[in-house]
């Protein structure tokens, strides 16, 4: 499916800030999955973008304001053609370890001893996302971005975020590789997050969504992987000044018919 | 040949204390700054000695920096079995976000502090190997000009080699990897760092800038050095003397004020070299060290010459077995620890201490290392006016750049107390200068 997709985060600082840098993960992972037709990022005040590619291969897109501001707009968008979610690799043994937002709790560990006996990964994956939405209840607001799997799942309510990384944490807890995944949706006005888990005979890694679960199809675009959250953080900045800030994140995805992408304006 | 500086012993101490020679510590919360007491009777290492131990150190280093390059690319050490990967993939020291990324030359460990101890036999041990910012180069460097200053006689009568080089040392590594010959720097995190006399110290003496970490911003993909009137200069190299963790909150630890904003993303595109390199921490993690002279073998293909003290890991079951067997004789370690913190003796334990850790050791084994105790020589130092013997060690500093070179000196550390066997300087304790004969 061709994708057209935009994001846009806006800032406001109740006084004016300087001396301000930024690190945005939202542009789409390069990959054979994803074919990237078109791309663009901006940000005002106008400055320097520099790019780069981090540790799990995502995009990174930062830069510094010196002089006083007192909002900041970064939008990216373009279009991207997108076929299955399957990302051929090598095993890591990274994704078995547990991570900060992933580590487990005892009634984790309770959790996956029962589902030790489960064959196949896929099989695993489902099982595990059924016990999910058994245990989790998706409430918007109910954690915040530094919300642990433990901590969600204790309390029985969480966001996709959580869902992914509980599910995550069940997949290492039972032997297999899993990856946190950050990225858009078709019909999703927010950014998304699900999971990858690695298919050792086939040495894929393919991915599902736990808290719509289902597989991932076409019609998401995936940002960024890593560990967790933490590793694919879509808008980071540190920036000198007192005052608060508001934070405003619009994000849109619509399909685009092939016939009609030469002449799209996006 | 060192009757006549001793006479000096409290003019040198007036002078360092004149110069600001001090040690910052924490305890319990609170700054305090201690001057470093200097003792007058040097460390002297005889030219067979030390022919053998610039050998060894620079083996160990090279063998070192192989097995940095190694972890955060191919991994065939693990590969090929020789180190578990539950020690790379669980070390603290360990950061995934420099996978698959070589520093600029290759270098990881520009700077190497090496802690060594002198058996009653006369054979040296490796205690410990330390990779990321190892500190100390200074304290001797400063003690040889003014002892030198005190008693010129000292030094025309002796033949020791001269050790005044160390800044040249550390310059030329860093003009080696500086990249584009970007301006040079020390990165300090300011005046109530333990360790900051040596930052400006060294910064004087190399010829480097000292700047604070609101000196450097990145902007347009490379580090720039903030000057005077706004004038922007870019950095090709940072000998920073900060933690890899505090250095990008973007990257790392994120309520770091220590740091400096996508610092990392420029280091990874190889638009700056940071002197030591990230990650170093796997690599002289205290369970790694064990598997040093394996890398010795495995990199090098040679035969260590330097030895570590006789190490056990509870990880393997017969290791285990002796440590769990042997535990009132043995010093025990955690790993996880630094700065002479976490090391306790076997036969300082209380039963019901022994018990505990027995038990940890069973159920963390991972976390401990255990060795044997090395009674090593004690030096002699004057307490009091009083010639008497105190435990110490020798940090040996190790400058790769184009070369693998060895400073013919370094940093001899002694405890005050007498039951003392940690001679970290965070412990409180002494320093001496160190003599290498030059025939």
């Amino acid at each position: 499916m061709v994708l057209k997709y935009s994001h846009i985060t806006v800032i406001t600082f109740s006084s004016p800030i300087h001396a301000h840098s930024f690190s945005m993960r939202c542009s789409p992972y390069q990959s054979i999955c994803q074919h990237i037709i078109e791309e663009h990022v901006s940000a005002i005040p106008n400055c320097n973008i520099s790019r780069n590619t981090d540790f799990m291969g995502n995009t990174v897109d930062y830069g510094y304001i010196d002089d006083y501001h007192d909002s900041f707009a970064f939008e990216s968008r373009g279009l991207v053609s997108v076929d299955r979610h399957i990302y051929p690799g090598d095993f890591n043994p990274l994704f078995l370890y547990e991570s900060p937002l992933t580590s487990p709790s005892a009634a984790l560990m309770y959790l996956a001893h029962q589902l030790g006996s489960t064959t196949g990964e896929e099989a695993l994956i489902r099982k595990i996302s059924d016990l999910i939405h058994v245990h989790i209840q998706y409430v918007s607001g109910s954690t915040d971005v530094c919300t642990s799997a433990e901590a969600a799942f204790a309390q029985g309510k969480g966001v996709c975020q959580d869902f992914a990384h509980i599910a995550i944490c069940l997949c290492r807890l039972c032997g297999v590789a899993a990856r946190y995944v950050n990225g858009y949706m078709l019909g999703e006005g927010q950014t998304h997050a699900w999971v990858e888990y690695y298919v050792a005979d086939l040495k894929e890694w393919h991915a599902f969504d736990p808290t719509n679960n289902k597989a991932v199809d076409d019609t998401y675009i995936k940002l960024a992987h890593g560990r967790d959250y933490n590793d694919c953080c879509t808008n980071h900045g540190v920036f000198r000044g007192a005052g608060d800030q508001t934070i405003h994140v619009s994000t849109s995805v619509r399909e685009v018919l092939r016939g009609n992408i030469i002449n799209s304006t996006i | 040949m060192y009757s006549l500086l001793l006479k000096q012993t409290d003019a040198v101490n007036r002078w360092m204390e004149r110069y600001g020679v001090r040690f910052g510590i924490y305890k319990n919360g609170e700054f305090k700054e201690q001057l470093f007491p200097f003792d007058a009777i040097p460390r002297i290492i005889s030219h067979a000695d030390w022919q053998k131990l610039e050998v060894g150190l620079k083996q160990r280093v090279d063998a070192l920096n192989a097995f940095l390059r190694d972890v955060y690319t191919e991994k065939s050490i693990v590969k090929d079995g020789v180190i578990p990967a539950d020690f790379i993939y669980s070390s603290k020291g360990y950061l995934p976000q420099c996978e698959g990324f070589e520093p600029y030359r290759g270098i990881y460990s520009h700077i190497s502090g090496i802690d060594l101890v002198q058996a009653e036999g006369g054979e040296w041990y490796v205690l410990e190997d330390n990779l990321r910012v190892p500190s100390g180069a200074s304290y001797p460097m400063i003690a040889r000009d003014l002892t030198r200053k005190a008693s010129p006689e000292t030094f025309t009568d002796s033949s020791l080699i001269d050790n005044r080089n160390y800044a040249q040392l550390l310059r030329e590594s860093m003009d080696y990897v500086n990249v584009d010959n970007g301006l040079e720097v020390i990165l300090t995190p300011g005046r109530y760092n333990s360790a900051y006399f040596e930052h400006s110290y060294l910064a004087e003496k190399a010829r480097v800038v000292l700047a604070y970490p609101d000196d450097l911003f990145v902007d347009n993909g490379h580090v720039y050095y903030k000057g005077l009137n706004n004038k922007s200069e870019r950095v090709g190299v940072i000998y920073r003397r900060i933690s890899d963790e505090y250095m990008d909150p973007m990257t790392f630890e994120p309520s770091s004020l220590l740091g400096v904003a996508n610092l990392f993303e420029v280091y990874r595109q190889g638009n700056v070299a940071i002197v030591n390199a990230f990650g170093n921490g796997v690599a002289d993690d205290k369970g790694l060290y064990y598997f040093v002279p394996k890398m010795v073998e495995y990199y090098l293909n040679e035969k260590p010459i330097l030895k570590n003290a006789p190490t056990y890991l509870p990880f393997y079951e017969e290791d285990r077995k002796y440590v769990l067997e042997n535990l009132e004789k043995l010093v025990l370690k955690d790993v996880s620890e630094a700065g002479g913190y976490g090391v306790m003796f076997g036969r300082d334990m209380s039963p019901e201490k022994l018990k505990e850790m027995r038990h940890l050791i069973e159920t963390e084994s991972r976390r401990w290392i255990a060795q044997e105790v090395i009674n090593f020589i004690d030096l002699d130092i004057i307490d009091n006016g009083e010639k008497v013997k105190r435990k110490a060690d020798l940090r040996a500093f190790v400058i790769s750049g184009e070369q693998t070179k060895v400073w013919a000196s370094g940093l001899t550390r002694f405890t005050r107390d007498s039951k003392s066997f940690i001679v970290n300087s965070s412990q409180g304790g002494g320093f001496k200068d160190t003599w290498v004969l030059d025939k």
